[in-house]
């Protein structure tokens, strides 16, 4: 990620374009709804995550930036123990969901995640028709006792995401039919018929155009009124745009973490500075 | 920092309660059919590996004794009342081989029809001279085709004439057989192969450590037998397999080698490639014994002989006559060299990604029908 | 011919035009000139001009050779000899080869006989020169033309990679024609036993019953349906054993197992596709037939040591593998990214594999199992040696039964006639064998193509 010396200019541009499209008046009295402690991880004798600590605050969107290989997306996967799932990996320090230990034996890996949801890099739609896809969470966990009810969630998944209007007549259809940002807020639907806590994405838009991009960037900010996000990014811009908090991840390392505008108008550390300047990437 | 944290709140409201409580009660449920279907994954392995481990050992339970053949070990006199025979015939003057050969011949005709049991008898009653067995007894526990050794060993050598020589002889099939413990003991004679003389003879014989288990090394170096089935052997079908393996390393590999080449990296795409390339798939799927028709209408057609001879050629080295080398060199080969090209033809595929390497023909030697989806990444390319 | 002589003598041509073509080519490189390919390329040219033709004219020879001189030996047999069939000529021409060698036969020789045998030694001779002399002589001729052909701009790679084309192309030709042959001969025979039998009682009758003794007549009975009853009978119980196990343990070893227990088990499960078929025969003959038997004794039912259970069950353990692997295949082939999404929703991983996975799979495991199939009806071995070979319409499969390929064996194994309806019917039945296979081949590599291009 090298970003070419004309855009420092450009990136100065970027406090003010973020403050005309910050629309809540500030996300500084949030409840903590994710609190981590020291944590580490190791893919087998490799450490990629050192002592990281940080809380991420309820009803508001914290961006994860970084340059490619600095552990963001590795912390992010620690929050639902997508770690779990990866051959050799093991984590240390205390992640808390609203007070419960998320490593602990007792905390069932399976409520965790239904807590926790996760959007992933790539639009992921299950190879089923666009109501199963919404469906599926809901079914594993029983969450619907009736055809009505799960109707009901569908539809309401569908329209907290936007995408109810595009595809209401095509329910039966399947979802990879659709196109790569539908398909992208047909996941975000995905995890959201589950009703979770917390929604973690892990570089969302990265695989979609700009004017996808821009319309589930328009979605994050909406969601930020019901639900806490933690998003992933490695386009500085979007992280200014849709976050009210901001978190620098260095070579493993949590560098820096605070409101987003502090963080890039006058970050304390020199590290960040020179990354959102784009000395490095 | 400080500023934002406060106090974990819980679960925001009754909804968020209700949700929660739905998905805890569904959690036992939900990992007793995780672990369910767990133990099934182990079962299936269990018993894919189990059927390996049986179908091993009873191989081996039931191959293993085979490889070991109960022995005499007597002194047998070459006795001059009962060799009575010519004097081996020497090629003269102006003789032509031919008529050498018939000499010859006749001379071992006359020796094969001297009475080479009475020898293999006499010796056995030295062994247990004490032993209460009629003749037919006493013989029927050595091999029938035992006396044509002595014959051999006389025809090599007629200065045996006189001599007493320690001599290893095959024990009958039968005796084998009971002292192998393959036959039920309790049987009544009336169902017994052997006599119970005879029976008693070869335990005793046993006992006294004058009948012993030997290696049997004469079942790579004989030929199957119908009338002395201890002496059988596998020779003939041993040198049958040799030659068929041979023939289609020499026919398929080099051809189903090239074509696979040829299709990864040179064919272009289209339909004739595509076709090929289909027909090759289905090659390797079609049942061996549609080769076998293919071959046998062939061969019927093209050389024009009898059923019977094609009847030869089913049957793997029973007759090691050219012909039905010659059937399974047409029947066989199309088949394996299918299976070699399906093995190749995704060999390259692996190795595209490593520079193009071309295909080694030595990994192509391992190559085993239907197995080349599997092969390709065990293979080193 | 001597072959270690004519070989040794192309091997020298070869050597000889290779090199001739290497140093005339760099001696146009101290000329001053630049070649159009390298030197290397220019030998393997020179050797391929100077071998082709004579390769050409000793595969000739070696295709005709025998037919010719047979053909010359009967030629120099009196009328009476020559006019003789089968044994008696085959005979004759024998003693007169065994003559020529100066081996000698029993029995005086005929005067006639030793005019032939002497006539065939200097034919013997004549065509050895000929043949030799041809072979040289195109030899050198390819040779001369090929060092005249030799010029700086002489496009020799081109032309080397055309040749290697052309060869490549005709081992890939070669599976076509085997095709072409298997069904041009399955069908000339086929349709020959048809004249005897029509094809409405062959496909349609009920009663197989080919009558051995009445060789030669078109009685007795050559109804497909209990033969093509037996198969699927057994595949059926092959498949019914070996798809939960081998699939089951695909599941676990693609997505439960660690690294170090797949790749212990999965080569153990894979010695079973390595047995020969024979020895599942003689496992199913000796072990399974047996054991069965005594477990339907204990429960009170009939079974049969020789069976459709005994052989649909060996089958499907020889079938194990093939689904395993081949599942395993296509289940690795789906993405992780939907096997993560599924578990990120809080799905167990018994319900991203029974849901989303197997789902997703569902094309290719679908193709493996029609191959798989498609192998079962034509195992020949097993069936031959367990399954009891008794052509009736039974539902039980606790008793013998036959099928399509035992009965082929069967009928070609007697000592029958070619061209009585008894053998012919193997080809007929060999017909619908090939083509019920190649159907499910053909839907089988359809399905796994198009499953590979939505995943590539």
């Amino acid at each position: 990620m090298q970003m070419p010396s004309e855009k420092i200019v450009a990136s100065t541009d970027l406090y003010s374009m973020k403050s005309s499209t910050i629309r809540t008046p500030d996300a500084e009295a949030r409840p903590v709804r994710v609190k981590a402690r020291e944590v580490c991880v190791f893919y087998g004798p490799k450490q990629a995550l050192f002592d990281v600590s940080i809380d991420i605050p309820e009803k508001a969107v914290t961006a994860f930036i970084g340059p490619s290989g600095c552990g963001k997306s590795t912390f992010l996967r620690c929050l639902n123990r997508m770690n779990d799932t990866i051959e050799g990996a093991r984590v240390t320090g205390r992640i808390e969901l609203d007070g419960d230990d998320v490593y602990d034996a007792s905390l069932d890996v399976v409520e965790l995640r239904a807590r926790v949801g996760m959007v992933f890099q790539k639009p992921n739609p299950f190879p089923k028709s666009i109501y199963e896809n919404i469906a599926y969470g809901p079914r594993i966990h029983g969450l619907a006792a009736s055809k009505a009810e799960m109707d009901g969630i569908v539809e309401s998944s569908l329209q907290k995401a936007s995408l109810w209007d595009e595809v209401k007549d095509r329910l039966q259809e399947p979802g990879t039919g659709l196109s790569g940002g539908q398909q992208q807020r047909l996941c975000i639907a995905r995890a959201i018929a589950v009703s979770p806590e917390v929604i973690l994405m892990d570089e969302p838009c990265s695989a979609l155009d700009p004017i996808a991009t821009a319309k589930i960037e328009e979605l994050i900010d909406e969601l930020r009124e019901n639900y806490t996000i933690a998003i992933v990014t490695h386009s500085m811009q979007q992280a200014a745009r849709v976050s009210q908090r901001t978190a620098f991840f260095h070579l493993g390392n949590l560098v820096e973490e605070g409101p987003t505008d502090q963080i890039f108008t006058s970050p304390a550390e020199k590290r960040t500075q020179d990354y959102i300047t784009g000395r490095f990437g | 920092m400080a500023d934002i944290i406060s106090r974990p709140t819980a679960p925001a409201d009754d909804a968020d309660a209700i949700r929660l409580k739905k998905i805890k009660d569904g959690l036992t449920r939900r990992h007793a059919r995780e672990r369910r279907f767990r133990a099934y994954g182990v079962a299936a392995i269990v018993a894919a590996i189990g059927f390996v481990v049986i179908l091993f050992s009873m191989i081996l339970y039931k191959g293993l004794p085979a490889f070991t053949q109960a022995e005499l070990s007597l002194n047998v006199y070459f006795d001059p009342e009962v060799l009575s025979a010519d004097e081996p015939p020497v090629q003269g003057e102006g003789q032509s081989a031919a008529e050498y050969q018939r000499a010859v011949l006749g001379w071992q005709r006359q020796v094969t029809m001297l009475n080479w049991n009475r020898l293999i008898e006499a010796a056995i009653i030295e062994a247990a001279p004490d032993a209460q067995v009629d003749t037919r007894s006493a013989l029927s526990i050595v091999e029938t085709s035992e006396r044509f050794v002595l014959r051999d060993m006389f025809v090599e050598n007629p200065g045996l004439l006189g001599q007493t020589i320690p001599v290893s002889l095959l024990a009958s099939a039968n005796a084998d057989n009971w002292l192998k413990g393959n036959i039920d003991r309790s049987l009544p004679d009336s169902q017994q192969q052997l006599s119970a003389d005879a029976r008693a003879l070869a335990d005793r014989l046993l006992e006294e450590g004058k009948i012993r288990f030997a290696f049997a090394g004469h079942i790579f170096t004989n030929v199957d037998s119908r009338s002395a089935p201890a002496s059988a052997g596998l020779a003939g079908a041993f040198v049958g397999s040799l030659y068929m393996m041979l023939v289609v390393i020499v026919l398929a590999v080099p051809i189903g080698v090239m074509s696979a080449v040829y299709l990864e990296e040179f064919a272009p795409k289209n339909r004739l490639t595509d076709l090929i390339e289909v027909n090759i798939n289905n090659l390797a799927a079609v049942p061996s014994i549609v080769f076998g028709l293919l071959g046998a209408a062939v061969f019927i057609n093209y050389f024009r002989l009898p059923l019977s001879a094609l009847a030869a050629g089913w049957r793997p080295g029973s007759d090691a006559d050219d012909a039905s080398d010659d059937h399974h060199r047409y029947a066989f080969g199309p088949a394996c060299r299918a299976a070699v090209v399906a093995t190749g033809s995704t060999r390259p595929r692996c190795v595209e990604d490593a520079n193009r390497v071309p295909p080694r023909s030595a990994g192509h030697l391992s190559w085993h029908p239907d197995g080349h989806h599997h092969r390709c990444r065990a293979g080193a390319g | 011919m001597n072959t270690a002589l004519v070989a040794a003598l192309l091997l020298v041509l070869l050597g000889f035009a290779y090199q001739m073509g290497w140093s005339r080519s760099r001696s146009l490189v101290t000329g001053g000139s630049k070649l159009h390919s390298r030197p290397s390329y220019h030998g393997s040219l020179a050797a391929i001009w100077a071998l082709l033709p004579a390769l050409l004219i000793l595969g000739l020879w070696a295709l005709l050779g025998t037919t010719a001189t047979r053909a010359y030996i009967i030629a120099q047999l009196p009328p009476e000899i020559a006019s003789l069939t089968g044994a008696d000529l085959a005979g004759a021409i024998a003693r007169i080869r065994q003559i020529e060698t100066g081996f000698g036969v029993l029995g005086e020789t005929a005067p006639w006989e030793n005019a032939a045998a002497q006539a065939l030694r200097e034919f013997r001779l004549l065509t050895y020169a000929v043949v030799l002399a041809a072979a040289a002589g195109t030899g050198a001729l390819g040779l001369f033309m090929a060092r005249r052909r030799i010029t700086a701009r002489l496009r020799a790679r081109n032309e080397v990679e055309g040749v290697v084309r052309v060869l490549l192309i005709g081992c890939s030709v070669v599976a076509i024609l085997t095709t072409v042959g298997i069904v041009a001969s399955l069908l000339s025979e086929a349709i020959r036993f048809f004249t005897f039998v029509s094809p409405v009682d062959f496909f349609f009758g009920t009663v197989w019953n080919p009558r051995f003794s009445s060789v030669g007549s078109g009685s007795g009975d050559y109804g497909l349906l209990p033969l093509l009853w037996g198969t699927l009978m057994v595949a059926t119980i092959a498949m019914i054993v070996a798809l939960p196990i081998g699939l089951m343990t695909a599941i676990y070893l693609s997505q439960y197992a660690p690294p170090k227990v797949r790749s212990t088990v999965k080569p153990i499960v894979e010695v079973l596709a390595g047995i020969p078929t024979i020895v599942y025969g003689f496992f199913a003959l000796v072990t399974v037939g047996p054991f069965l038997a005594a477990i339907g004794n204990t429960l009170g039912i009939d079974i049969r040591a020789t069976s459709a259970l005994t052989a649909g069950v060996v089958m499907g353990i020889m079938i194990i593998p093939f689904i395993s692997s081949l599942s395993d295949d296509v289940i690795r082939q789906v993405p992780r990214a939907m096997r993560d999404g599924s578990l990120g929703l809080g799905a167990t991983q018994s319900e991203t594999i029974k849901r989303v996975i197997l789902p997703a799979a569902l094309p290719g495991i679908v193709g493996a199992f029609l191959l798989a199939v498609s192998r079962a009806i034509g195992e020949t071995m097993i069936v031959v040696l367990a399954a009891g070979n008794s052509p009736y319409l039974r539902l039980n499969p606790g008793e013998p039964v036959s099928t399509v390929t035992v009965t082929i064996v069967n009928q070609l194994t007697g000592d029958t006639d070619f061209a009585s309806p008894q053998s012919l019917v193997a080809f007929a039945l060999g017909l619908t064998l090939f083509a019920m296979t190649l159907v499910l081949n053909v839907v089988a590599l359809y399905i796994v193509r198009r499953y590979r291009e939505q995943y590539e």
